[in-house]
């Protein structure tokens, strides 16, 4: 026993150093169902599952096992029985120990041969047991992990405030346009670099368009900005990109992105949101207004706690609801769905605000960083009384005006209603009679108890009542299977009237799509094991992260009630979005300025925009990351100086060529010796391709677009019911040529064409698009309606625009020179003009041979310019080619 | 954009990739070239290969080659299909005692009476395999069959639990089993998508297209989802007025003007250049790939394509026969989908609904497993038949039964597995696992290992977390293959 005490004090006290816990255990010495007391080997067994398993396999039961007493530990967890009295190797629990069955147990340090060998002989001999319950090896958590966060930790480089640098004195200071260009060449020139040239002006002119507002320069801006020879050219185009309306609707997508924005709930029923684009449109104007980023934060947080009576900033907490949300039908778990927004919530905040893998920390202490499982719920706890409430403003009259309007509606499609229940009603009856013909000849007790009057029937016959006229039920596919074809037909016609009426149903009464503070009382919050509702811990208060507070600071968050007139709220979200907007944050600022050279330069001065942590990539530059960060705040959180400021530096005017000292010093671009090349993303494609062919729809804002979808995508839209009306296409067809960011971002119904160029898929945050390169891209862009449309009205826009005076033929030199000025901001050099020339003549004669073979062939129809069909045709062939040319898809 | 693809090739196999590339590849196989580096690049850095689908080399030595699973929507009854219970028989119409637990489901209460079984069970094979008179064709194969009796999944309700058995996980977003197995070893079909989807006609099953989504893995691993007809894949045939040569004489042109604009060195955009050959490959095999005119009267036989009730899922498996052979990694295809009476979600009665969904499918699976074992694919291939969940012993709506999480019954047969074999048990009346009981954690993990790969070293990082299938781990069940 003397021995036994002391290992168990050195093992004690190791766990001590290791984890801050000090232990308390009591050991029983009395055994049962064995031969005989206390074997030393049984003893020992006790001992290792004391030490190495109660941590978790204890009262916390983790996998459903809970092994302190022999009965639970015999009965096992979710992966079956874990103990087989004398079958060791029957027994999971060995399974686990050894590896045979993963994870290899004990998680993170694995037990020793002779360990395993005692546990084994153990179970061999029976798997006797202390009469009492095993205690936990583990203190009591009164102080939830807190004690674990120390000094090393706060330390981390982004959990310190940032202080900004000197701007540090480089060799080449003739290369320094502005402070970032310093910072960069002095580490260039310790690695013996410097900037690579400056990018031509076409080239400059067509990244910086597309980069501030996602479409290409037109012909006219290229050549009064290769014209304009004063010294402030390139910036008098920066601050014209920066107040185009384009602007904010291309860094309104990138926002979009980071907080998987989208207008459907996700996961199976994928219901809509009514007005969830008004999010959308508030990010827009925000980003066009120049809103203050702190400010930008603020509102999407607690906006209504801002402003309560402001519409506007009801829309903005649309930014809590923008995750998936899990709705389905039947048994309900109210506490699961509570628990998996909030976590939502936790996403938003962590991945989108603070860079942070917070999410995380729901089940365990984060594996990586300093979070604990605590701090996650005392985040979470600034939501504990918050919900998704609509937000509606409308006076009785607005009402009453919607209500006569939707009754006028239904007017409508009434008379078309009656002739499809008319069609339906004989067959409707003949299933029904066949029914319950079947019910009374198999199933007599469910018919009798059907038959009976209601007041008559027993508890048991009421039931079967109920049964019996559920299968009676004639469900729309039975119908629609005896129907016959006659009748069939006029049904899906008159079905077809029914759905144009409706793409003209009244405009609902505006509403915000909004989170505040509604549950009262506020619901405790609690840490949750394994992160999962039904197993509350500890209670917690709001509180921030505790390795972003000073040691000894406060662990509970200030927070000040509002009251505002009638609005009452908790000010907990205020408090949140308060802190994570001090100046002094040390994740907020630097985020975000991240975000934007990640989307300006190609790749983050830390690579992992979501992810600061140390499962993140590193700072390439963090004196560089840590000024910018800092003006950025001084200069009252402005999106646009801070654009401004990247784009207008000489970093970021470099040629993107690589040459082969580069390639040697520089391979991976990690200093920014050269500017990266970018792909276009999908919406810049599809929004460049309508633009270019003079078909692009500008509007700023309004309710989602449905344009016409390829039926491959159309059958994969789940419906339990009859599926003709699962994707109603906008009326207006000037409506389909809107930008890509108005399209409906629908979870699980996305465009083929966005989904082939790596849109990303709105369940989780994306804070860095992948670039993929696969043969379905070539496929969309080659063979898909919509490119064969835009190459027609392209091809039409270059001879509308070539052709001669008396419009009888086109310049063609002069079409193909457009063609490349349109889709690559250049004219064609002559080897390329001579390619395209000769491929219009051996296309041309390609598509004649078709033609007298009375094969179908693209044609313009409508075009004043003389010229035969297979000419035409072969001019549409050549815009689809240059459409598909990588210099088109890339910025260089 | 994050320079991946540098680093990838020597300039050496750079200059005959672009040179070959410019020649339009003839009959160079493009995966192959990809395949020589592919094994020297990192396993962790899939990105690190231009071809994301470029055959990769397992962990071990697989013992299948290729998946197809076959998913039967909406949850068939183990009672009623390979689990007999002669006491739920026998049992019929009294309350399940209380000593069996609660019933937890998603529709019926406590409280509904048992509902026996309306058909019988017979012994099959050498091995004596319990298959019930709904299958009598699958029956002759049950030497084949290592049938599983004790899986379980954590959700009542459908689309969680497909989630679950598709991805490991109940919520969506999770990429899939097949995106997995494609993200892991590549295709070895060079014209075909590396996992393909097969879906009933009459819709989806309610987990939608999440079930075959590429989650967080590069949009390449998401299953494609092949049409019925001649162009099975989305934008696979020109439009109509681009003819063949005349798409070749576009190809061509588009390939001179990019070599041109081109530095040979550039890997990324030599990539895009054979990503177009690929397109244009893939326009001449798919179609190949899914006609069926070719196939001998013998073998339609077998699958009941000319037969008016099995024609339907017949055409599919034979389909999906004919994609495995061609190198398709994973098929995955559904019987039921879109309305209720189209899945097996026997809420009402479990009587016509079998024999309906039964009636449809067993002739199909059967002549599956006989073709392409006569083929000797059978070897290479795993299949493997389950659904999200099975059904209570107590009834619903008098004669129907509700979902049941907490016991089904699926089946492995091919690919290494060992047939005629019985893994795991249920209690009498079918309600819950006896024993040791497998989450569909435990079915991926035996998966991936038939397939060559360790289930600890698949993994990706996302959002600061090395992603796996089997997070936290699903264990090999090794009866299946011993």
């Amino acid at each position: 026993m003397e021995r036994r005490k002391f290992k168990l004090g050195l093992i004690a006290a190791l766990l001590f150093l290791l984890t801050g816990h000090l232990i308390t255990s009591s050991v029983s010495a009395t055994f049962s169902g064995g031969r005989s007391m206390g074997e030393p080997n049984d003893q020992e067994a006790m001992d290792i599952i004391r030490q190495k398993c109660l941590q978790c396999h204890g009262a916390d039961g983790m996998g459903g096992l809970d092994l302190r007493t022999r009965e639970s530990a015999l009965r096992g967890g979710g992966r079956g029985v874990s103990i087989r009295p004398e079958k060791s190797a029957e027994s999971l629990l060995l399974q686990f120990l050894t590896g045979k069955a993963s994870p290899r147990m004990p998680l993170g340090g694995e037990l020793t041969a002779s360990q395993i060998e005692v546990l084994r002989r153990w179970i061999d001999d029976g798997a006797r047991w202390p009469e009492e319950t095993l205690m936990t090896a583990q203190a009591p958590k009164s102080d939830l992990g807190r004690s674990r966060i120390t000094d090393t930790h706060r330390q981390y480089w982004a959990f310190r405030s940032p202080v900004a640098p000197p701007v540090p004195v480089v060799n080449q200071a003739q290369l320094v346009a502005n402070p970032i260009d310093a910072f960069l060449l002095a580490d260039l020139e310790r690695q013996n670099l410097s900037f690579s040239l400056p990018a031509d002006r076409r080239t400059l002119l067509r990244r910086v368009t597309f980069d501030l507002t996602g479409l290409p320069p037109t012909v006219d801006e290229t050549d009064s900005f290769l014209a304009d020879r004063s010294p402030d050219a390139y910036e008098k185009v920066v601050q014209r990109l920066l107040a185009s309306p384009r602007y904010g609707e291309r860094w309104a997508q990138h926002w979009l992105d980071v907080v998987r924005f989208a207008e459907t709930n996700g996961f199976e029923l994928d219901q809509d949101r009514e007005q969830s684009w008004r999010y959308r449109d508030y990010v827009i104007r925000s980003i066009n207004d120049d809103k203050p980023y702190d400010r930008f934060i603020r509102e999407q947080l607690a906006g209504d706690e801002l402003a309560p009576d402001d519409f506007e900033m009801r829309v903005a907490t649309g930014f809590l609801r923008a995750g998936p949300q899990h709705i389905v039908a039947g048994n309900l778990d109210l506490a699961t769905n509570r628990q998996e927004w909030l976590t939502e919530v936790m996403f938003g905040v962590g991945n989108g605000i603070m860079g942070m893998t917070i999410g995380c920390a729901r089940c365990h202490d984060h594996k990586f960083d300093p979070i604990l499982q605590s701090d996650f719920y005392r985040l979470q706890a600034f939501f504990a009384a918050s919900d998704n409430v609509d937000y509606q403003r409308t006076t009785t009259q607005d009402q009453e005006a919607f209500k006569a309007a939707q009754s006028a509606h239904q007017e409508k499609l009434k008379p078309i209603k009656e002739q499809i229940a008319a069609i339906e009603k004989p067959y409707v009856d003949r299933l029904k009679a066949g029914k319950r013909e079947k019910l009374e000849q198999n199933e007599p007790v469910f018919a009798a108890a059907l038959a009976k009057p209601a007041e008559q029937r027993s508890e048991l016959e009421k039931q079967q009542a109920k049964d019996a006229q559920r299968m009676l039920n004639v469900s729309w596919d039975e119908i629609l299977a005896v129907l016959n074809p006659a009748d069939k037909a006029r049904r899906a016609e008159l079905r077809q009237q029914m759905h144009r009426i409706n793409l003209f149903s009244p405009e609902p009464l505006p509403k915000a799509l909004a989170v505040t503070d509604s549950l009262t009382p506020v619901p405790s919050m609690h840490l949750l094991k394994a992160g999962d509702p039904h197993r509350p811990a500890d209670e917690v208060r709001p509180g921030f992260l505790t390795a972003l507070l000073p040691a000894g600071a406060n662990w509970d968050a200030e927070v000040t009630p509002v009251v505002n007139g009638e609005f009452k709220s908790t000010g907990r979200k205020l408090a949140l979005a308060n802190w994570l907007t001090r100046p002094d944050h040390p994740l907020t600022a630097r985020v975000m300025v991240n975000r934007l050279w990640h989307y300006h330069f190609g790749r983050g001065i830390v690579p992992t925009p979501n992810d600061f942590g140390r499962n993140g990539q590193p700072p390439t530059h963090p004196a560089l990351l840590d000024w910018l960060a800092v003006d950025f705040v001084r200069n009252g959180w402005s999106l646009k100086k801070m654009h401004y400021l990247m784009v207008t530096s000489n970093a970021y005017r470099q040629s993107s060529e690589v040459d082969p000292l580069r390639a040697s010093r520089d391979p991976e671009n990690k200093w920014f010796s050269r500017m990266n090349r970018q792909r276009l993303d999908a919406e810049a494609i599809r929004d460049t391709t309508l633009l270019i062919a003079g078909n692009l729809t500008e509007e700023i804002g309004g309710a989602s677009i449905r344009v016409p979808l390829e039926p491959e995508v159309y059958d994969t839209i789940f419906t339990e019911g009859e599926p003709d009306n699962l994707w109603p296409v906008h009326p207006d067809v000037r409506q389909h040529n809107r930008r890509s960011l108005y399209l409906i971002r629908k979870r699980n119904v996305r465009l083929p064409m966005l989904v082939a160029f790596d849109s990303p898929d709105m369940m989780s945050s994306c804070g860095a698009r992948s670039t993929s390169v696969h043969a379905l891209q070539s496929l969309t862009l080659l063979n898909s309606d919509f490119m064969l449309n835009q190459s027609r009205l392209l091809a039409r826009r270059l001879l509308g625009e070539t052709a001669s005076a008396d419009r009888s033929r086109y310049n063609q030199r002069r079409a193909v020179d457009l063609l490349y000025r349109l889709t690559v901001g250049r004219p064609p050099r002559p080897a390329e003009l001579r390619l395209a020339t000769q491929f219009l003549i051996s296309q041309t004669r390609v598509i004649s041979e078709r033609q007298q073979r009375n094969e179908p062939v693209a044609s313009l129809d409508a075009t004043s310019v003389k010229l035969s069909t297979a000419e035409q045709a072969a001019l549409v062939d050549l815009c689809l080619a240059t459409m598909n040319m990588n210099e088109f898809l890339y910025l260089r | 954009m994050i320079s991946r693809y540098q680093n990838w090739m020597s300039t050496s196999d750079r200059r005959e990739f672009l040179t070959r590339a410019a020649n339009g590849f003839g009959a160079m196989a493009l995966s192959s070239l990809m395949a020589r580096d592919a094994a020297a690049a990192e396993r962790d850095r899939p990105a690190a290969n231009l071809n994301p689908l470029a055959p990769r080399q397992p962990h071990f030595t697989p013992k299948a080659k290729s998946v197809i699973f076959l998913f039967m929507v909406g949850g068939p009854s183990q009672m009623e299909t390979f689990d007999p219970k002669p006491v739920l028989d026998r049992m019929h119409g009294q309350q399940l005692p209380p000593s069996f637990g609660k019933v937890k489901s998603q529709f019926v209460k406590d409280g509904t009476p048992l509902l026996g079984s309306a058909w019988k069970f017979s012994k099959y094979g050498q091995s004596g395999l319990d298959v019930s008179e709904l299958f009598p064709h699958v029956a002759t194969c049950a030497d084949d069959l290592a049938v599983i009796r004790s899986c379980y999944t954590e959700s009542f309700v459908h689309a969680p639990a497909m989630y679950q058995m598709m991805s490991g996980r109940v919520l969506a977003a999770h990429p899939s089993l097949g995106s997995w197995v494609t993200y892991g070893l590549g295709s070895e079909s060079e014209n075909l998508p590396a996992y393909c989807v097969l879906t009933q006609p009459e819709g989806l099953p309610e987990g939608g297209a999440p079930m075959w989504g590429a989650g967080y893995l590069p949009t390449v691993h998401q299953g494609t989802v092949l049409r019925n007809g001649a162009t099975p894949i989305l934008h696979l045939a020109p439009p109509k007025e681009i003819g063949r040569g005349q798409q070749r004489n576009l190809l061509d042109y588009l390939r001179n003007v990019n070599r041109l604009q081109s530095r040979e060195e550039d890997n990324e955009l030599a990539a895009r250049i054979a990503a177009y050959e690929l397109a244009y490959r893939m326009q001449q095999h798919a179609p190949e790939a899914v006609d069926l005119s070719r196939e001998t009267a013998a073998t339609r036989a077998l699958y009941g394509v000319d037969e008016k009730e099995t024609r339907e899922f017949g055409t599919r498996c034979l389909l999906a026969r004919r994609l495995v052979e061609r190198g398709v990694r994973f098929v995955l295809l559904f019987s039921g989908g879109g309305p209720v009476s189209v899945q097996w979600d026997a809420h009402d009665n479990i009587k016509s609904n079998h024999e309906q969904m039964c009636r449809w499918t067993d002739k199909p699976v059967a002549g599956l497993l006989k073709d392409l074992k006569s083929r000797g694919l059978l070897d290479s291939t795993l299949v493997v038949w389950g659904s999200e969940f099975g059904r209570t012993p107590i009834s619903e709506n008098g004669k129907g039964r509700d979902h049941n999480p907490t016991a089904f019954t699926m089946w492995m047969a091919g690919g290494g597995v060992k047939g005629g074999q019985i893994i795991g048990e249920t209690d009498e009346l079918g309600f819950k696992t006896v024993g040791e009981r497998y989450h569909p954690r435990d079915i991926h993990a035996t998966m991936l290992h038939l397939l060559g790969i360790d289930q600890m070293k698949l993994t990706y990082l996302h959002n600061g977390r090395h992603e796996r299938l089997t997070d936290f781990g699903g264990s090999v069940i090794d009866k299946v293959f011993t």
